[in-house]
């Protein structure tokens, strides 16, 4: 399965429900890559309202 | 704590057009790899050509991109963390917009074209717009994130 981009927390995942959210609505039409190594010490996850590690979307459709 | 001020900074980095969220991927995989303490890396669609990196200093982040593909070199200072904030924030396409707002088309065949909102749809983030330089008036609907708002002009 292509990548696609969590509506909810905006996480890509090749999954079918989001890994992190649960969410199952998922869109293949996002853009921006964010990755977040150290939640805890991110400024930036912090900003954008990320609290896990991982692969993020700036913006999903 | 709130309210701290941050322990890392942002730095941009020159990369190869195109190439902005593959090199991002790479690096991420190094500093996990390799130890190095990156907090967070970005690439942004209107950002063309550069990354950002957030680090606790700038000599991680020269470590970091050292003999990496498409890394064309740091840019001298920081980035201000209020410059990315509008990169950061899931902010609904919609805003800003309203009926009677005059916009500016900024992608499709009609890009650079004036236009009045007749219609703002919240849930599918869509827009119907007249363009205002056309000789017949045709509606047209159009995502959000298609038309911007012209500053200046109120309806
Ligand atoms: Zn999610």
């Amino acid at each position: 399965m292509s990548e696609k981009a969590c509506r909810n927390c905006r996480l890509i995942t090749r999954d079918r429900v989001c890994p992190n959210c649960r969410s199952s609505d998922l869109s293949e039409d996002f853009t921006g890559l964010l990755v977040v190594l150290d939640p805890e010490n991110s400024e930036l996850a912090k900003r954008a309202g990320i609290k896990k590690k991982g692969r993020y979307a700036l913006r999903v459709r | 704590m709130s309210g701290e001020a941050p322990r890392t900074s942002l730095y941009a980095v020159k990369v190869t057009i195109g190439q902005e969220k593959a090199v991002v991927e790479m690096l991420a995989d190094r500093a996990a790899t390799e130890g190095i303490p990156i907090t967070a890396i970005l690439s942004a669609a209107e950002l063309k050509g550069y990354i950002i990196i957030e680090s606790p200093t700038p000599h991680h982040v020269d470590e970091l991109i050292r003999g990496m593909r498409h890394v064309r070199g740091r840019v001298q200072g920081v980035v201000d963390y209020a410059e990315v904030d509008r990169y950061l924030q899931a902010r609904p396409a919609v805003e800003g917009l309203a009926v009677g707002t005059i916009v500016e088309i900024i992608a499709g065949p009609f890009k650079g074209m004036q236009a009045k909102v007749m219609n703002v749809d919240k849930v599918k983030e869509e827009v119907t717009i007249e363009i205002l330089e056309a000789s017949y008036t045709l509606p047209i609907t159009v995502h959000a994130d298609y038309v911007r708002p012209i500053k200046g002009v109120s309806p």
